[in-house]
Formats: structure tokens, C-alpha cells, sequence
């Protein structure tokens, strides 16, 4: 049996926090055999909302499908699921630490900007 | 009561950021001299929101009686509809009235300092609400990156800072086309949340800058066990705003700041001089977005 859940029905518009992807969670049956999100009227995926969603779609190792996803949310989605599967580069940083020990030397630093 | 006065400087729209954050150091730093203080706002016509919003919030943290004396019917008229000495709060129970109130700042050119209680249950008033405000008051090519930086931002102080409350304050100056967005907790800081969480202490080494560099560089807290899955809120948002939009970035938590704009990437060590009771993001966004445009090319 494929269970067939609406976002809509569990969150608002737009799918901000990573820890609200647990609502979803209390709404999958754990009889099910498959789940299809439906993605309609969903306008946004935050990065977060997206990492965390395939969290859960890993941990509970069923086939989920995704119906309705707008341009904007299947990209996302795209772009977090591709950016699990790869090695983090962060290339060699360009950052500068100082270190203050006077008002007169953070003042300095302050007027740099 | 023996108190002090501090007198609170005139900090005008076009004037250099670093001269606001002087400014914050100087004030915050008298008023910590006592309990009972007056800010003087006598010489004050305006004041950038890099210095009105830290002010507001270390106002709304700090234990102490402060009283705001002899500013100008026009000031006063301002921090009121700013909310600047009664901030919005979002708390643990029904918030209508209050996401009424503050949606009907969607035609003005800022909104209310707004502060919130860190629940599940207005995590969704507090991300529609701060982004539809926000959103209504600018041009629908800021739509994706503004609710990108927000989204993520946001998710960072409910999942990181341990902390009580939460702040958003947003102003569009008209003369320089930015947005000026503030986003703030009072929580444990980035180099506390590392310390708790016994991560990375040999390359932090009781470093707070070093603590701020490795949360900008995607260093997570949370990270899944066999994969580096989290970290990504920051720098992203970092690339979007700075590397994509050309804004500006600035951070301070406890006693170190972060510069990401015009070519700079400084993480200062603030020593014994000074200390921020949490973390505060300021964020410079220019309301022009750049033809072709796309976070896609600046977030992984």
C-alpha cells in the first residue's frame, strides 16, 4: 500500500526548520509499503528542511516519491541530496585572525570598515 | 539613585559601519559601569541600524534599569514604531494578535524589533511572518536569497544557541539600496556551543575567533556520525549574500567578530575589551539583485 501524504495538510507555504521535518514523521504509517510526498502549494525548502527530510528517508529505508515539487523546491531538493553523496571540499581559506589588546587597536580596526 | 548618564551619539545613514560598532563598544561599556543608567539621546537625528539594532537587543538582555531621556518628539515617534523600548514578543502561547500587528508593517520600510521564544509551536509564525514582513517590502528577485538567509539563519539559533530568546530586526535604507537585517540570540555563543559539544577543541585551543572561523567554514556541532551532512547554514548564506549579492556580513559573538564583505574575511579576537552575550548576525542587502542571478550558484 502507498501511503499519499500532503505537506500542505501537516506545514504552511514554506518549509523552514530542520527540526519540523519530525512532524512528518508522526504522519508516516509505519504500515505502508511506500510514501509519495505531495509538494503542492509548498513555495519553499529551506537547505535544512531539505537535509533533514532525507535523513529521515534514509533512516527508514521505505520508497518515498515526490509529486508536485515547483522548480524552486526540486532544485533545492536536487542540490542537498547530490551534496550528500559528495566529499566536502572547502578549499584553502583566505581568512585573517587578529588578535586585539586595546580599545585604540579595535577602535583602529573598527575604522577600516 | 546614583547612576550614570551615557550619552548615546548621533549615528547617521551614511555613516562607515566600523564607526557604528565604535560607537556600540563605547556606550555598552559605560552603561556595564552601573546598575541604574540613562541613555542621552539629546544630539541623535538618526541611528544606522548596525548600532540601533545591537542597542535595542542588549537593552532588551541586559539586567539593568535603563532609561532613555531628552530625545525629540521625531526620535521618540520613530523608536516607538520600531518597537525599540517595547520589543514584539513572540511567546509560548497564541501569537494573532501579535503576527496581526506586525504584518501591518508589510508597506513600511522596516519592521519592529521582534524578539521570540525559542518553541516548536511559533517556529512557523516566526519564519512566515519575519520573511512575508520582509518580503512585502521588497522587489520579488530578493524573494529566494531573502528567504534563503532567513530560513537558514534562523534554523541556526533554534538548533545551536541554547538560548532563551531569539531577535529580528529588519530597515531599508532607501539611500544606500540595502536592506539592513539583524538576526540575534542570547544564547551560550559559537564558541560555547563547540566547548559543550567537546569538538574541535584542540584547533579552537580557547581560541573564540578560531571557534567563529570553523562555524563560518561549515564546522558543525551535529554532524551525522559517518558524514559531514550539516555545517552548511553559514557559509551559504555567506556566499549568497556576500560572493553573489556583493552585501556585507558581520557577526560578534562573546569576544570575537566576523567580517565577510569587499574582499575581507577578518575573524577578530576581541580580548578582555569587549563581550557580546550571545551571538548577532548583521547582514548588508542590496535590494538590486544582479542579472542572472541564482543562489544555486552559490550554495552546495
Amino acid at each position: 500500500m502507498k501511503q499519499k501524504i500532503k505537506l500542505r495538510e501537516i506545514y504552511q507555504t514554506d518549509l523552514y526548520a530542520r527540526s519540523r521535518v519530525s512532524e512528518l514523521v508522526k504522519h508516516i504509517d509505519s504500515e505502508a509499503k511506500s510514501i509519495e510526498l505531495d509538494f503542492a502549494d509548498v513555495g519553499f525548502i529551506s537547505r535544512s528542511f531539505s537535509d533533514e527530510l532525507y535523513n529521515v528517508i534514509e533512516k527508514d529505508g521505505r520508497d518515498f516519491s515526490f509529486i508536485h515539487q515547483n522548480d524552486e523546491v526540486k532544485a533545492m531538493m536536487l542540490m542537498v541530496k547530490d551534496g550528500r553523496n559528495k566529499e566536502r571540499s572547502r578549499g584553502v581559506s583566505n581568512a585573517r585572525i587578529y588578535n586585539m589588546d586595546s580599545v585604540s587597536s579595535l577602535s583602529k580596526y573598527f575604522l577600516t570598515m | 539613585m546614583q547612576g550614570v548618564v551615557v550619552h548615546i551619539p548621533n549615528v547617521p545613514e551614511e555613516e562607515r559601519i566600523g564607526f557604528g560598532f565604535n560607537y556600540l563598544i563605547k556606550v555598552i561599556s559605560e552603561t556595564e559601569r552601573c546598575d541604574f543608567v540613562r541613555w542621552d539621546f539629546r544630539d541623535v537625528e538618526f541611528l544606522h541600524p548596525f548600532f540601533l539594532a545591537p542597542l535595542a537587543i542588549y537593552k532588551d538582555m541586559s539586567r539593568k534599569e535603563i532609561v532613555c531621556v531628552n530625545m525629540s518628539v521625531s526620535l521618540r515617534n520613530y523608536l516607538t514604531s520600531v518597537s525599540f523600548n517595547d520589543m514584539l514578543y513572540f511567546g509560548y502561547t497564541d501569537n494573532n494578535g501579535l503576527l496581526d500587528r506586525i504584518n501591518g508593517y508589510s508597506n513600511k520600510k522596516y519592521t519592529p524589533f521582534s524578539s521570540f521564544a525559542l518553541t516548536d509551536k511559533n517556529k512557523d509564525d516566526i519564519y512566515t511572518v519575519v520573511s512575508s514582513v520582509i518580503l512585502n517590502q521588497t522587489n520579488i528577485a530578493l524573494r529566494n536569497p531573502l528567504t534563503y538567509l532567513i530560513s537558514e539563519l534562523l534554523d541556526n539559533i533554534y538548533e545551536h544557541s541554547h538560548s532563551v530568546k531569539g531577535y529580528v530586526f529588519s530597515q531599508y535604507l532607501e539611500r544606500d539600496g540595502v536592506i539592513n537585517l539583524c538576526i540575534a540570540d542570547n544564547g551560550i555563543t559559537i564558541y560555547n556551543s563547540f566547548k559543550d559539544a567537546m569538538l574541535y577543541q584542540k584547533e579552537i585551543d580557547g581560541n573564540e575567533a578560531e571557534s567563529l572561523k570553523l562555524a563560518n567554514e561549515g564546522y558543525s556541532t551535529k554532524n551525522l556520525p559517518d558524514a559531514e551532512n550539516r555545517g552548511y547554514g553559514i557559509p551559504t548564506s555567506k556566499r549568497v549574500l556576500v560572493d553573489g549579492l556583493k552585501g556585507g556580513f558581520f557577526m560578534l559573538s562573546g569576544g570575537a567578530f566576523h567580517r565577510y564583505e569587499g574582499g575581507h574575511n577578518d575573524y577578530v579576537n576581541l580580548g578582555n575589551i569587549f563581550r557580546w552575550k550571545g551571538t548577532i548576525i548583521l547582514m548588508r542587502i542590496p535590494v538590486v539583485v544582479p542579472v542572472g542571478f541564482s543562489i544555486y550558484d552559490y550554495i552546495e
